[in-house]
């Protein structure tokens, strides 16, 4: 399967929502898909879903231009919700035939993933007395009971809490060893950091920065240098800007040369280095850089 | 079509299921079964009545002649059979003593005759007046006592006094069938059970797709199925909710006016001969496409609002609409010769609310409702094609204040 995004563009009322953005997806993967609030990640979402109509170029699957009834999606969007008054199974029930899925099916795959996700006890609960938490993975359950071959996650993990986090972590990465084609959306930098080996940063609706994540952050130059001791260097990093937190140091630089300097200054000293790392920008770093004022 | 099927059956059954729904239909039907009660519930509390003279309640009217005025006619007011005992008296009760005999219950009015200037005139006594200054007895009963007692003083005879009285023949006759008046009664009463039905179910349709807006779940939705599915299946469902309680209200009045209500009292006021099977199809025909029409365009209006308390306020230009329709109905039904009858038939807004009850009182043809009907259905086509598309477009902006502008702009997308 691959999915192709090729010069796409979005106009509403004279404002450019999405400018001329491309990207593709060949292989089963989490995509991370960026941007600040109102950059286009939604627009660009609901096209890609066939919620909305595109004003210009094309957006493939496999080559065929992509509507919703050729492509098995799941969806969790960011605007979530359930029917308040409506039993979970019923609901769930209700998404599930909506999807094609005939009742037998549906009924096993409910269960599959009520369990799958400890939500067996909630089943024949109102949506509306559930926690938010617990609302939400039934959002992920309709998402995926379908058995989609691309899913779309808009912001899975807010609102959970660090066990369910978790959960839905595994959850995600088995899906991915399935062979499903994932989207994820958000704004948790070490969360798509985590998951995803390709991103996508949009910034007013333009495209910012993409490609693999890891290429990425190797084409930038280390700009943090860590540095634990039980000496007092201060005197040492007079001209850097820093952090010491329990004798950890955290030394803004420009260049691995600067960080070697400081290194070789700390031994001419016989100062008792504990740990000594460069590290590259993370992905917070370079999100900042490209969209931040 | 499957998809719509699904989500009609989902709405419908989901709206059944809500106790608000149950609660309003209990009390709907159970308030029918009283009202169809009313009569012999009311019998239940009447006090034995003393055969007197056939006077059929037993509560009493004093009449105090102290001059005797009337010659002793006056005890020919209990043959009468006005419904109360009279009790003629010579002795004028003061006030305080009159007051004494309400409180006891003895007396339900009092009546005081007295020559004023050569004039008769009546004191009527009551605990309380009331707003509409209603009196047990009529005035000119005893205005045409007096006459005859004046008649006979004058020297004329017994049967010359009868001669004198028998009233004037005066008839209304109807050149259709002799009972419109009767059939009509029904007919505006079923204009009005259509009006509440149609605007109450078609209300629902924005209530419903509110819900799904404010509840943000249209991403969710409109993923799994077409804006077309929603709306029509939404409006199907509904409607067919709607149906069931019209056809359960109509069964149970039907039921209860069979089992419980005293026939004598519709005689010459309502005339069920006129409610035939032909008649219940065109009923029921005007209320899925009247139904149809109005929600759609509620549709539209729950599509637009972004909170559940908008829905009132968007929905009040709409109330507004529905309104002008049915009082157009109804008060052209008051003039059944009316050419604004004809009009009320014809036009989307008001035809639902007026033909079923034109065709009952037999004043609408096979042409005029083949047109009527055919007017109908395609502006249900024209009313849910824009309502579709603009829900389509409207359904996924939550905040923004929509106003005509935006909404041909949507309508254009």
């Amino acid at each position: 399967m691959k999915l192709e995004f090729k010069n796409v563009s979005k106009t509403y009322t004279d404002k450019k929502v999405v400018d001329d953005i491309s990207f593709e997806i060949t292989k089963p993967s989490i995509f991370g898909f960026l941007g600040t609030n109102g950059a286009g990640k939604t627009t660009s979402i609901r096209m890609m879903l066939g919620i909305i109509k595109k004003d210009s170029g094309s957006i493939l699957l496999d080559g065929k231009e992509i509507n919703r009834k050729n492509v098995n999606f799941g969806y969790m969007p960011e605007e979530r919700g359930l029917y308040p008054k409506v039993t979970v199974y019923n609901q769930l029930m209700y998404f599930s035939l909506l999807k094609g899925i005939n009742k037998k099916d549906a009924d096993i795959s409910i269960r599959y993933w009520l369990e799958k996700l400890e939500m067996t006890e909630y089943i024949n609960m109102d949506a509306e007395k559930l926690s938010k938490g617990n609302q939400q993975k039934i959002q992920f359950i309709i998402a995926v009971m379908n058995d989609p071959d691309l899913i779309v996650l808009d912001e899975p993990f807010s609102g959970l809490d660090p066990v369910n986090t978790e959960m839905l972590k595994k959850v995600i990465l088995s899906l991915v060893k399935e062979g499903k084609y994932i989207i994820m959306s958000g704004h948790q930098m070490s969360q798509i950091e985590e998951f995803c080996s390709d991103i996508l940063i949009l910034d007013k609706g333009k495209c910012v920065l993409q490609g693999n994540l890891k290429e990425i952050k190797d084409s930038y130059d280390s700009n943090k240098l860590e540095i634990i001791t039980n000496d007092n260097i201060d005197n040492h990093l007079k001209n850097f800007k820093y952090r010491n937190i329990d004798n950890v140091y955290l030394i803004d630089i420009e260049s691995k040369d600067e960080g070697q300097k400081i290194f070789e200054s700390l031994i001419k000293d016989k100062v008792e280095i504990l740990k000594y790392e460069l590290k590259k920008p993370s992905l917070n770093d370079i999100f900042i850089e490209k969209v931040g004022n | 079509m499957k998809d719509t099927l699904i989500v009609a059956k989902f709405t419908a059954i989901e709206m059944m299921k809500k106790k608000a729904f149950k609660i309003t239909m209990a009390i709907l039907l159970i308030g029918i079964i009283i009202g169809f009660n009313i009569p012999n519930i009311v019998n239940l509390f009447k006090k034995d009545s003393p055969d007197i003279g056939g006077i059929d309640s037993g509560e009493v009217i004093l009449v105090m002649d102290e001059d005797d005025i009337y010659k002793g006619s006056l005890e020919s007011l209990n043959q009468m059979h006005l419904g109360y005992l009279f009790e003629i008296t010579n002795v004028v009760k003061t006030n305080d003593e009159l007051k004494n005999l309400f409180e006891e219950k003895k007396i339900e009015a009092a009546i005081k005759v007295s020559l004023k200037e050569s004039e008769v005139k009546l004191d009527y006594y009551t605990e309380s007046i009331g707003l509409t200054g209603y009196t047990l007895v009529d005035s000119s009963i005893f205005s045409d006592l007096y006459k005859n007692v004046k008649l006979s003083e004058y020297g004329l005879t017994e049967e010359e006094i009868i001669e004198v009285n028998t009233p004037l023949s005066f008839e209304v006759i109807e050149l259709h069938d002799g009972k419109s008046g009767a059939i009509l009664t029904i007919a505006m009463f079923l204009c009005m059970i259509l009006f509440f039905a149609i605007y109450y179910c078609a209300y629902q349709v924005a209530s419903s797709i509110t819900v799904e807006k404010t509840s943000k779940l249209m991403d969710t939705l409109i993923t799994s199925v077409s804006p077309k599915s929603i709306v029509v299946g939404k409006t199907l469902g509904i409607g067919f909710v709607g149906l069931v309680q019209v056809l359960a209200v109509i069964i149970t009045a039907f039921v209860s006016y069979q089992m419980f209500f005293p026939k004598e009292l519709i005689v010459g006021t309502i005339d069920l001969s006129s409610v035939t099977l032909g008649f219940a199809l065109v009923s029921i025909i005007y209320f899925i496409l009247g139904y149809t029409f109005y929600a759609f365009i509620y549709a539209l209006t729950g599509s637009l609002v972004s909170k559940p308390e908008d829905v009132q306020q968007a929905g009040g230009l709409i109330s507004i609409v529905v309104l002008i329709g049915f009082y157009l109905a109804y008060f052209s039904m008051l003039n059944p010769a009316s050419g604004f009858n004809n009009v009320a038939s014809l036009i989307p807004l008001s035809s639902a609310f007026s033909v079923p009850a034109r065709y009952m009182t037999g004043a609408v043809g096979y042409g005029e409702l083949l047109l009527s009907i055919s007017i109908l259905i395609v502006s249900i086509v024209i009313v849910a094609y824009i309502s579709i598309k603009i829900y389509s477009n409207a359904i996924l902006n939550y905040g923004t204040k929509f106003n005509i502008k935006t909404m041909i702009e949507m309508f254009k997308r």
